[in-house]
C-alpha cells in the first residue's frame, strides 16, 4: 500500500510537520494518523503544540512544513474541501450574544450551506441532547459559561462533521454539564467520527479516548493507548504525563 | 467506516452562505444596536458640531460695541444687531476692547475729517468680524439716509440664491439638513465597517467565517449586501426627516441623490472594513484612532457639511475637493439646492463609483486577509 493510500484511508495523516512563530518552533517534525471511529487525546503542557496542530488541521494556519491531510484533502490547496468535512469547537465561547441559541446555530447552518429546514431539525435535537431547548429563544448573553460551553459543542456538531476537533471542550464546566459533553462524545465515534480532542484534564482524556497522544516542545513524544503509556510502573495517567514532560510551570 | 458529509458544494454552498450571511448581518446590527448608533452618531456630530460651526454664518444680534461720541453712538443704536455701550473718552473704549467687554470700540478721528477709526477684539474672530460688518452697515445706512442715493446702505437688495431665510431662527438647520445624508451614510459605515468588525474580531466570532467552507467571495458578497441596504435605508430615513421636518425642499432628483449616497456609502464602508481588518486594530479605542481621528474627522470637517468650505485655506480647499465626502455633498446640495439630477451629478457620480469599486477591491482583499490570519 503505498503512503497515498494510506493517508486516503486514515481521517487524518500528518507527515514531518513543523510550524514556527518567528524564533519558536511550535511543532518539529510531527507525524501522526489518526483512523475513523477513534477518539484521540492531544496531552501536553502549556505551549507544547496541541492547539498549533488543530489550527494547522483545521486549515486556519496554511504556513507550515511538512503534510498533512483530511478526510485525503491537503489542507493548504484544498482548504475548502477539509473545511466541509471538520468541525471545530475551540477553547473560547465564541458566539454572538446579542443573539439566541436559535439564530447562532442558524448562522452556523448558512455558512455550511445547510438548508433552512435541515438546521431546523438538526439544530433542535442538538439543543435538547445539550439542555438548551428551553433557554434557546433567550439572549446568549444571559447564559452561564457552562451554557454557552454545550451551545459552541451543539454548534460544532451542526452540520455533521465527520471529524471533529474540540480544543478542550470542557474546561469551566461543571460536573453535571461535563458529564453530559462526555456522554455525547462517546456517542459521536458510533457514528464513524474521528474525534480529536485537546485537554488538562487527564480523567477526560482517558475516558473518551482509546489513544493519547503526548506533545512537548513541539514534538510527539508518546503514542499510545492509556494502558500502552504506563509502561514504567507509573498508576495514573497523569504520572506518565509529569515523567515525560517534567514538573516544572511551562511560560506558555 | 467513513460517515457520510452532506454539506453541499461550489455555487449552491456559495448561495446559501450568502443568503444566511445577508440576513445575519441585517439581524446582527439592529440587536447590536449599530445601526441605531449610526443615526445617533449622525445627530451628534451635526447638532453638536455643525451647529455650533455654523453659528457664525448666521446673521449675529446684540454684538456688543463701545462709543465715546453720543452722535455716533445714536447712529449705532438703530442696528437691531448691535448693543452700544457709551464711554467718556475714546481711550475707555479701547480699553473695554482689551478687556474684552465689546466686540469693537467706535471713535472718531481728530481732524480725519468724519473719518470713523474702529478697533478690533480680534482674539474673537468671526463675532468681530460681523460686529465690524454691522456697525459699517448702520453708518452707511445713517449717510444714505443724510444724502440718498450717495452711500449703498439702503440701496442694497439682498437676494437669497436658495430660499434658506437666513434671518429666521431655523436658518441652522435648514443649512445643515442636506448634511445629514451623507453623514448618516460616513455613520453607518464606521458602526457596520468599524464598530462591527472590531466586535466580531474581539469576541472571535470572525474565527466561523475563516472555518466555513463557502468562498470568501460568497460571505462577503452576503456581507456587504446587508450594509448596502441598511445604508441605503438610513439614507432613505434620512430625507423625509430633512424635507418635512427641517423644510429643506427637494428639487433635484431623488434618484441621483439615492445613487451618490449609496456609491459613496459602498466606499467608505470599503474603507472602514479594511482599517478594522488591521492586526494593530484590536479595541474601540484603537479604531477611534485608526478610523475615528484621521478618516471620519476629515472627512467630516472638510466635507462643507459643517463648516463653509470658502472659508478654508486654499491648501485645505485643494485637500477637500479629492475627499468623497466632498463629493456626496457636491451630490446633496445639487440635488437639494440647484434641481440637478443625473447630468449635473454626473462628474461626482463617476468619481464615487471609482472610489466605490476601489474600497471594495482593498476591503474584500483585507477581510481575506482577517480570515486567513485566525
Amino acid at each position: 500500500m503505498s503512503m497515498t493510500d494510506r493517508n486516503h484511508e486514515a481521517a487524518v495523516a500528518v507527515r514531518d510537520l513543523a510550524v514556527r512563530y518567528g524564533k519558536v518552533e511550535a511543532l518539529r517534525g510531527v507525524t501522526l494518523d489518526m483512523g475513523w471511529q477513534t477518539a484521540v487525546a492531544l496531552l501536553g503542557p502549556n505551549g507544547a503544540g496541541k492547539t498549533t496542530l488543530l489550527r494547522v488541521l483545521t486549515t486556519l494556519l496554511p504556513r507550515f512544513a511538512g503534510s498533512a491531510l483530511v478526510d485525503g484533502h491537503d489542507v493548504r490547496r484544498r482548504a475548502a474541501d477539509v473545511r466541509r468535512v471538520i468541525g471545530l469547537m475551540p477553547q473560547e465561547s465564541n458566539l454572538y450574544e446579542e443573539l439566541t441559541a436559535w439564530e447562532n446555530m442558524k448562522i452556523q447552518g448558512g455558512l455550511y450551506g445547510m438548508p433552512a429546514g435541515a438546521v431546523k431539525d438538526r439544530a433542535g435535537r442538538l439543543l435538547e441532547r445539550m439542555g438548551l431547548t428551553t433557554v434557546a429563544n433567550r439572549p446568549v448573553s444571559t447564559y452561564s459559561g457552562g451554557m454557552k460551553r454545550r451551545l459552541v459543542y451543539a454548534r460544532t456538531l451542526l452540520h455533521d462533521p465527520p471529524i471533529v476537533f474540540l480544543d478542550e471542550p470542557t474546561t469551566g464546566l461543571d460536573v453535571q454539564a461535563r458529564a453530559v459533553l462526555w456522554e455525547d462524545i462517546g456517542g459521536l465515534l458510533s457514528s464513524g467520527r474521528c474525534v480529536v480532542l485537546t485537554t488538562h484534564y487527564i480523567e477526560e482524556a482517558e475516558r473518551l479516548c482509546r489513544r493519547v497522544v503526548v506533545l512537548d516542545h513541539g514534538r510527539v513524544i508518546a503514542d499510545g493507548s492509556p494502558e500502552q503509556l504506563k509502561i514504567a510502573g507509573e498508576k495514573t495517567l497523569e504520572e506518565v504525563i509529569l515523567n515525560l514532560t517534567g514538573r516544572e510551570l511551562r511560560l506558555g | 467506516m467513513k460517515p457520510a458529509n452532506t454539506v453541499p458544494r461550489g455555487a449552491t454552498l456559495g448561495l446559501r452562505a450568502a443568503r444566511q450571511v445577508f440576513g445575519h448581518e441585517i439581524v446582527l446590527q439592529m440587536k447590536n444596536r449599530m445601526f441605531f448608533m449610526a443615526l445617533w452618531g449622525t445627530f451628534m456630530w451635526v447638532l453638536f458640531f455643525g451647529y455650533f460651526m455654523a453659528a457664525q454664518a448666521q446673521p449675529a444680534r446684540d454684538l456688543r460695541v463701545g462709543v465715546a461720541y453720543p452722535p455716533l453712538a445714536a447712529v449705532l443704536a438703530r442696528s437691531e444687531h448691535l448693543e452700544v455701550a457709551a464711554f467718556e473718552r475714546d481711550e475707555l473704549a479701547w480699553e473695554a476692547v482689551r478687556r474684552g467687554d465689546v466686540l469693537v470700540a467706535v471713535s472718531v478721528v481728530p481732524d480725519g475729517r468724519g473719518q470713523v477709526e474702529l478697533m478690533l477684539d480680534d482674539s474673537q474672530a468671526a463675532a468681530a468680524r460681523a460686529a465690524q460688518a454691522a456697525v459699517m452697515a448702520a453708518l452707511l445706512a445713517e449717510a444714505d439716509a443724510q444724502t440718498p442715493g450717495v452711500a449703498l446702505g439702503p440701496a442694497v437688495k439682498v437676494r437669497e440664491a436658495w430660499g434658506l431665510r437666513m434671518a429666521d431662527e431655523g436658518y441652522l438647520m435648514r443649512v445643515l439638513g442636506p448634511g445629514f445624508i451623507p453623514m448618516s451614510a460616513l455613520m453607518l459605515a464606521f458602526t457596520s465597517g468599524g464598530f462591527a468588525l472590531l466586535a466580531e474580531k474581539t469576541r472571535r466570532t470572525i474565527f466561523l467565517f475563516a472555518l466555513s467552507p463557502a468562498g470568501r467571495g460568497w460571505l462577503l458578497l452576503g456581507k456587504l449586501a446587508a450594509n448596502l441596504v441598511l445604508l441605503v435605508f438610513v439614507v432613505a430615513l434620512m430625507i423625509p426627516l430633512v424635507v418635512y421636518w427641517i423644510g429643506v425642499p427637494l428639487t433635484g432628483s431623488l434618484a441621483a441623490l439615492i445613487v451618490g449616497q449609496a456609491l459613496g456609502g459602498v466606499g467608505l464602508l470599503g474603507i472602514c472594513y479594511a482599517l478594522s481588518s488591521l492586526p494593530m486594530v484590536k479595541t474601540e479605542i484603537g479604531l477611534r484612532m485608526i478610523i475615528g481621528i484621521p478618516v471620519v474627522m476629515p472627512l467630516t470637517m472638510l466635507s462643507g457639511i459643517m463648516y463653509p468650505l470658502p472659508l478654508l485655506p486654499d491648501w485645505l480647499q485643494t485637500v477637500a475637493g479629492y475627499l468623497p465626502m466632498s463629493w456626496m455633498m457636491e451630490v446633496t446640495r445639487e440635488t437639494f439646492y440647484r434641481g440637478g439630477g443625473f447630468a449635473e451629478v454626473g462628474r461626482e457620480l463617476v468619481k464615487l463609483a471609482i472610489f466605490a469599486a476601489a474600497a471594495t477591491v482593498v476591503a474584500v482583499q483585507s477581510l481575506v486577509r482577517l480570515l486567513r490570519s485566525q
